[in-house]
């Protein structure tokens, strides 16, 4: 295949639910997909080798991601799809170069859909580099796919409902949370739940995450923050303190816990390195994670034919992603005249009422899970923010005293974001020293340069590399 | 800005020319403002192999002045608050190529008049013993101790800090919009953050060498040169010193390059143009086939027609200086006395006339 005529990116429930669409539609559709089977973070698929023998554990989303892989299912013979493959570099005429199997290939695309997801937010806090901090995406994936424990005691500390599903998923592996830690006061979550009204299935699971802690007897602790994670060599004790509105510890709260592992969710980060490398247009949104593609009510971003969908754009849960894919798909579908603009509307019309409908609940839950300054506060300068090239607070504010012009210098100067992670760690929480040192808003810094590859490649795979010409 | 209200002399042009020159003229006690568009290295300076190549250069003046400000570097790196890596043991060239090494035998012959300068043809055998990891398909190959390589990423902000001690200025996110030419001399430099008078502006911009030049009506004859370069993740130690661009650094990452194109302005990553030069590289080095690929970027060498540096004052506009070309490492701290000793006594410290604008007959005022 040398070009696509809709190319998806990602296979989780917003590029799922766009492939769905737009093959239904009549396109010819083809999906790329990291991973070795569909449903990206939410509806991770076992690993064949395991069965499921008790689906409670996998919680709701499983079940949801089930219908829709079934959906998927019934249309895959007509998708083309890739699984394994990781885009390593995209460019805005139309191309982008792909890793799989071993061997490096361009493809060209008539129209594009990114959907690949958001990704935890890494938080800088003292002995978050301990062994036995894990994000809670990373925890709940190791319970999940891995049916691996992260620990014997364990603490969840973060924002927002995740942090009840993984609660819900470790006690019913059979692990023990030692406490929930949740920055956001009740105010805000009794807003989640007017935000929530109407919406019957998601108060339902919310409502069983809730009874599921108080039967296991888990403490959860509104308005209080994880202040460090302590150990010889791995996490053995955390601490913890009461915050106030602006998640900032209180003095005299804080509380020593004995943990082996901690969990850490406050929310997601927007993968954008494609959209950037893409020449997509970005704005800086705290409410939707950080920097976001701009996009028109189509989905379309301000590059011609390139779509974005899902968390990717603005982390808003699997429910919207579901929705954004569908509208995606259906667009891209008509912007390639398989539809008429009417019939395309139609089509577009029970999602676009679905998202309507979700807006409260998404206003809530991104007042909820908004970080609040405090947060990046708790770091020392000790404490290590780039983890890859092991550069602590210190380090870098001292740099920052140099009078750098934009993060790429600073990068330059310190060698952060140069290591493996290529700035995925490190650049949230460095926007935000910078900001702070500038006295401006992170709206205004120039970001890291984006450059492929996305992840790391084999070089005698990009020796190898194929362009579309010989592909 | 704040009160840079005027100059003994402007530099415009955070690279490694610019630097330099800021410091030099620092130290000699010039009143010096360094203007930086964006931010220091952001440029070719920020993106290249990080070499100091003497070598490679040709003809032999041009080998003999890279020479010179290679053996400058250990004094200058000196005189610096940081240790940077700086390791000039040579930079060994080889070849799988009979034609190529016959070439080879020709440029050491050639180099070697070059008074002070020694540099080896070595064979197959000799060559692995100094690089075991070689592939057994080369066949020789030739190098001289006065190449090396440095850490040019550490060391450009080195060179800021000391020009600050000595009292230079540096603006950076000040980008130069005019010079006010008058009287067929410059008066000031004017930025998007206000207006600086001087008598005297170095255009040290790189590619954007003609840009400015056009602002004083001179025409520039300077290309952007696009080049990639591979960055690996870290791997244990596989060769002790450089070969071709093939570099591995004290923390075992490699660096890679490069590609020659024209590309205009656009400095895009294009991964059609990446398999043959990284299959030479694999040739040579067969173990490199297991290291993985973490960036690959592209730099714009800023390139006269010849290849060789512009180093001359323009026609017509009194004070209005031009040090441009690509190799701006390997030329820093030469670089850096040229200009100094050109603006404070009259007269750079060598003939410059190989490296005038006027040798492409252009560079007459529009």
């Amino acid at each position: 295949m040398k070009e696509a005529e809709l190319l998806i990116l990602g296979s989780g429930p917003a590029g799922l639910a766009a492939a769905i669409e737009a093959t239904r539609a009549g396109a010819r559709v083809a999906v790329l997909d990291e991973n070795a089977r569909p449903g990206g973070q939410i509806y991770r698929q076992l690993n064949s080798g395991f069965s499921v023998t008790d689906p409670d554990v996998l919680g709701h989303d499983y079940e949801r991601g089930q219908e829709l892989l079934a959906e998927f299912g019934s249309i895959a013979n007509r998708v083309e799809y890739l699984d394994d493959a990781l885009v390593w570099d995209i460019s805005p005429d139309r191309e982008l170069a792909f890793l799989r199997r071993e061997e490096s290939k361009s493809l060209g695309y008539r129209t594009l859909i990114i959907a690949v997801g958001a990704y935890d937010r890494p938080v800088p806090f003292p002995g978050w580099t301990l062994p036995g901090v894990f994000t809670a995406g990373g925890g709940q994936r190791l319970v999940k796919t891995q049916q691996v424990l992260p620990g014997e005691r364990i603490l969840l500390a973060g924002t927002g409902p995740l942090q009840l599903a993984v609660a819900n998923q470790i006690t019913d592996a059979g692990g023990k949370v030692e406490a929930i830690v949740e920055a956001g006061n009740i105010d805000s979550w009794m807003s989640l739940a007017r935000g929530a009204w109407g919406q019957w299935t998601l108060i339902a699971d919310a409502w069983r995450y809730w009874s599921g802690i108080r039967k296991a007897g888990i403490p959860l602790w509104r308005e209080h923050i994880i202040v460090e994670a302590r150990g010889d060599g791995r996490v053995e004790e955390a601490v913890v303190a009461r915050v106030d509105e602006n998640w900032r510890p209180v003095p005299g709260t804080q509380r020593t816990l004995a943990v082996d592992a901690v969990c850490v969710g406050y929310g997601f980060v927007p993968s954008v390195e494609l959209t950037r490398l893409a020449g997509c247009e970005h704005r800086y949104e705290p409410r939707l994670g950080g920097w976001v593609p701009t996009r028109g009510d189509n989905m379309e971003t301000s590059v011609p034919n390139i779509y974005a969908a899902g968390d990717c754009a603005g982390v808003a849960g699997s429910w919207v992603a579901i929705e954004e894919g569908r509208i995606a798909g259906l667009a891209a579908a008509r912007a390639l005249g398989y539809l008429s603009v009417e019939d395309a509307a139609r089509r577009m019309q029970p999602s676009r009422e679905r998202l309507a409908g979700l807006l409260r609940l998404r206003q809530a839950l991104d007042e909820i899970s908004v970080p609040r300054p405090g947060l990046y506060e708790l770091a020392t300068d000790d404490t290590i923010v780039c983890r890859c090239e092991e550069l602590t607070l210190g380090e870098l504010k001292a740099a920052l005293a140099e009078d750098v012009a934009d993060l790429n210098e600073v990068k330059r100067i310190t060698r952060v974001g140069m290591g493996n992670c290529q700035g995925r760690m490190c650049g949230p929480a460095l926007l935000e020293i910078l900001a702070r040192h500038r006295g401006i808003s992170p709206a205004d810094i120039t970001y890291l340069s984006p450059r492929p590859p996305i992840r790391p490649v084999p070089m005698a795979a990009v020796a190898a590399h194929r362009g579309v010409a010989q592909a | 800005m704040g009160d840079v209200k005027s100059a003994d002399a402007v530099v415009i042009g955070g690279g490694a020319r610019g630097c330099s020159i800021a410091l030099f003229l620092a130290r000699a006690g010039v009143r010096v403002v360094l203007v930086e568009r964006r931010g220091l290295a952001d440029m070719a300076t920020g993106g290249n192999g990080a070499q100091v190549n003497v070598t490679a250069k040709e003809p032999d003046y041009y080998t003999a002045m890279s020479l010179r400000s290679a053996r400058m570097y250990p004094e200058f790196l000196a005189s610096l608050d940081d240790e940077i890596f700086l390791q000039q043991e040579g930079i060994l060239h080889v070849t799988t190529d009979p034609k190529e090494l016959e070439g080879f035998r020709e440029r050491v012959t050639a180099r070697n008049e070059v008074p002070g300068l020694q540099c080896t043809l070595l064979d197959s055998r000799q060559a692995r013993e100094i690089l075991p990891a070689l592939s057994p398909e080369v066949i020789g190959g030739y190098m001289s101790r006065a190449d090396g390589i440095v850490d040019v990423l550490k060391l450009i902000p080195a060179v800021a800090r000391a020009a600050r001690r000595a009292g230079s200025v540096i603006l950076k996110g000040t980008e130069v919009t005019r010079i006010e030419v008058a009287g067929g001399r410059v008066r000031a430099v004017v930025t998007n953050q206000g207006a600086i008078a001087t008598p005297v502006v170095v255009n040290a911009a790189g590619v954007h060498v003609p840009h400015i030049g056009r602002m004083v009506g001179v025409s520039i004859p300077v290309d952007p040169e696009h080049g990639h370069m591979v960055i690996s993740q870290p791997y244990p130690r596989m060769i002790s010193i450089p070969t071709q661009y093939i570099s591995q650094w004290p923390n075992g990452t490699f660096t890679i390059g490069t590609t020659n194109r024209k590309a205009g302005y656009d400095k895009r990553v294009r991964p059609d143009w990446l398999p043959s030069f990284l299959q030479n590289a694999m040739r040579i080095l067969p173990g490199l086939r297991n290291v993985g690929i973490l960036r690959v970027f592209a730099h714009l060498r800023p390139m006269p027609p010849d290849r060789l540096p512009i180093y001359d004052r323009a026609p017509g506009v009194d004070g209005f200086y031009i040090a441009v070309g690509h190799s701006g490492i390997t030329l820093a701290p030469l670089t850096g006395k040229i200009f100094t000793d050109w603006i404070v006594s009259g007269k750079p410290d060598m003939d410059l006339t190989p490296y005038s604008l006027n040798r492409f007959s252009v560079g007459s005022r529009n």
